[in-house]
């Protein structure tokens, strides 16, 4: 899957968001390719705003920080239930650690609140498409997986058994 | 009589071992090569031993019976040809169709358990039934024991080091593992004849007649088999996605070339051993781009390397060619350029050019049967670029060509502001094996590398500088880049696509000693393969 190259939307010079220098700095920053620091001052910004949030979200998961995106999205919509840039991403980052379930109901979520489409909207119900189908492709997969598992079950036990008894039978003797 | 017993404990042995050695290729197209697989073959071929040790031990001394040895000998032999072609029908009754390789582990781990357990299980049970059978009919007194189950021991032993030699060196790259099978099977049934003559009294001129007659025959049986049925000796189409265009099985590897009409674009793919929807090489039925796949950033780089107008490229892990076909044709006309690729399995390189489009080129060397760490410790020659794009086990990457000691030696064979580029491939870059590698790259080097997300990929593609600056993709030369290029350097431009890493000396750096990668990457393939079932109702 792709969440795309775009950050998020939202202007960052809105009130309440860090000073447009240390933003600037940030964003320098990421064009260099210093993804880290300008991670670790996003971070460090106790006074950063939602959209810097946001931005921090989207970087943690361009660095494969997927439970951090999670957390910092999750904080945002605690904070306000609709923001739905926030789910979204908190959606994205559950599926690229593979827990499927938890974004598709993202997703879900975001559709429902963006009834009549946006680009959010659009990108959420695009996004659930292609997840639909990876899960459609995954559930005989799930299903083969569990009967497998039953099966190794009841083999270990049967050759357990079967050792036990040919030690037994061994240490007897004639 | 003890020479007729020890020639069956011999061949005997050679057959436990020749089944042994096949059984993972014969698994090969379906669960891969991977250390589980092999543990679980050697495991559950040991435990069969061992209850063939003691039942037949129970059995012999009720009965010590010659003819009943040659009888075991003779449905071993049966059950070993039946194994030959289980395997594929096992293997298919196991795995789902369209399996995805990110899905696969539990059915990699336990399906090839069960599959050995299935195939090969029962007639190693057999053969373990033979050496106690072999002690008690070939003593006859309490003394004699100690020096006869010590002859018979040892003759097995020299019987497993046959057949895995032979196994290992020919029989596989010959006749395939489904002939090789077969031979295992005449190999028992041979050695089931010294059975049958040491139970005979006074027949010694027919029998070492018998015992000659079994063992020409043996020996003529693999030519013949080649000769009046070569399709069973042809190998046997594995879970790969895709419709078959050929199927092989090299020295080292299962190999198929697949038609895929589910990629970006539809095209012709090297899958090897298990395959799954992954695969090595790529020719599409059109063109030479791949559509957004690894293959074409590798290229985008090389292209910035070939700004002096000279550029002379290593492909490591050279595959069937899909880098240097488009070096060829997009870098060949902008400098003057060689490549020397390093494959070790030659069948993969015939395939590409009798199936992937690989032109013969001047410009073009490639070294077959060479490891690629043997080449970089060895080699004399210096590059602009040297790619990297080793892996076995469709995501597995070897550790000798991952470790600081690898790297370090690369970096002696680049050129001043040379670079090496690695595909790496991983759940995001903060993926446990993409870190290490990373990591274990700049510590090498000495200095950043840069590690750019392949869009819509788990491809990374991580390269370092040996001297000058480490330009990011924004900064690549985008002059005179042809329309598919340039939108595909415009994503490789994207905000935060590329960044760099520093090197760490308190992260993980890999080593020849440490064996962390293997563990790491098959840690990984557990937990992705988990979390994305768990999911799923």
């Amino acid at each position: 899957m792709s969440v795309g190259g775009a950050p998020p939307s939202g202007g960052k010079r809105q009130a309440g968001d860090s000073s447009v220098d240390s933003f600037d700095r940030v964003e320098e920053d990421v064009r260099a390719g210093h993804l880290d620091r300008a991670i670790e001052s996003l971070r460090a910004d106790a006074r950063r705003g939602a959209d810097a949030s946001r931005y921090l979200a989207w970087l943690e998961q361009r660095r494969g920080e997927f439970e951090a995106s999670r957390e910092t999205s999750e904080a945002l919509t605690a904070a306000d239930s609709g923001d739905f840039e926030a789910q979204l991403l908190a959606a994205y980052a559950a599926w690229f650690e593979g827990d499927l379930s938890a974004a598709r109901s993202g997703l879900e979520q975001v559709i429902q609140a963006t009834v009549g489409g946006g680009e959010l909207g659009e990108r959420a119900r695009r996004s659930l498409e292609s997840l639909e189908q990876q899960k459609l492709e995954l559930v005989p997969v799930a299903a083969a997986s569990r009967r497998l598992d039953s099966q190794f079950g009841i083999t270990i036990v049967l050759l357990a058994t079967l050792a036990a008894i040919a030690v037994v039978r061994s240490l007897r003797g004639p | 009589m003890i020479a007729w017993y020890w020639l069956t404990a011999f061949l005997s042995g050679a057959g436990v071992l020749v089944v042994e050695m096949s059984a993972p290729r014969a698994l090969a197209p379906f669960f891969g090569q991977a250390q589980f697989v092999w543990t679980n073959v050697i495991g559950l071929i040991l435990f069969a031993l061992a209850l063939g040790n003691v039942l037949g031990g129970r059995l012999a001394d009720r009965r010590s019976s010659p003819r009943l040895l040659g009888a075991i000998l003779i449905v071993a032999a049966a059950v070993v040809a039946a194994a030959a072609f289980l395997p594929a029908a096992v293997s298919r009754a196991i795995l789902p169709d369209r399996l995805p390789l990110e899905a696969a582990y539990s059915f990699l781990f336990k399906g090839s358990f069960l599959a050995t357990l299935v195939c090969f299980a029962p007639p190693v049970f057999l053969l373990g039934a033979v050496q106690p059978f072999l002690v008690r009919c070939a003593t006859r007194r309490l003394e004699e024991v100690g020096r006869a189950s010590g002859r018979l021991y040892g003759a097995s032993t020299l019987g497993s080091i046959a057949g895995t030699f032979l196994t290992s060196y020919l029989l596989l790259a010959e006749f395939g593992t489904r002939g090789t099978m077969l031979l295992a099977a005449a190999l028992l049934l041979a050695s089931s004849v010294p059975a049958f003559v040491a139970g005979r009294e006074g027949t010694s001129r027919k029998g070492g007649a018998a015992v000659v007659a079994a063992l020409v025959g043996m020996g003529v049986a693999p030519f013949a088999l080649r000769e009046w049925a070569p399709g069973l000796l042809e190998a046997v189409p594995g879970a790969a996605w895709g419709e078959l265009v050929v199927a092989r099985d090299s020295r080292y590897q299962h190999l198929e070339v697949r038609l895929r009409d589910d990629l970006a674009l539809p095209a012709r793919v090297l899958a090897i051993d298990e395959g799954h929807d992954s695969f090595q090489s790529v020719t599409p039925k059109a063109g030479t781009w791949t559509g957004g796949l690894y293959y074409d950033y590798f290229t985008l780089l090389a292209l910035d390397q070939a700004r002096s107008g000279r550029l002379r490229v290593a492909i490591l892990g050279f595959g069937a060619g899909t880098h240097a076909r488009q070096l060829l044709e997009f870098v060949g006309g902008r400098c003057e350029l060689s490549i020397v690729g390093v494959e070790l399995d030659p069948e993969v390189v015939a395939l590409g050019r009798q199936e992937l489009s690989l032109p013969e080129d001047p410009r073009l060397v490639v070294h077959v049967e060479l490891d690629a760490r043997t080449f970089v410790d060895h080699s004399r020659e210096r590059f602009d670029l040297i790619m990297v794009d080793c892996y076995n086990r469709q995501s597995f990457l070897p550790p000798h060509v991952a470790s600081l000691e690898f790297f370090k030696a690369a970096r002696t064979r680049l050129a001043d502001d040379g670079a090496l580029a690695l595909n790496l491939f991983g759940y995001g870059a903060r993926d446990p094996v993409v870190e290490a590698v990373t990591n274990t790259i700049a510590v090498a080097f000495e200095r950043e590398v840069a590690v750019c997300a392949v869009p819509s990929t788990a491809n990374f593609l991580v390269f370092a500088r040996s001297s000058g600056e480490l330009r990011l993709p924004p900064e690549w030369d985008a002059q005179g880049l042809p329309e598919e290029g340039l939108r595909l350097l415009q994503g490789l431009r994207a905000p935060a696509q590329c960044f760099r890493v520093g090197p760490r000396h308190d992260a993980v750096v890999l080593t020849d000693d440490a064996g962390i990668l293997d563990r790491l990457q098959e840690r990984r393939l557990r937990r992705r393969s988990e979390a994305l079932l768990r999911s799923v109702p």
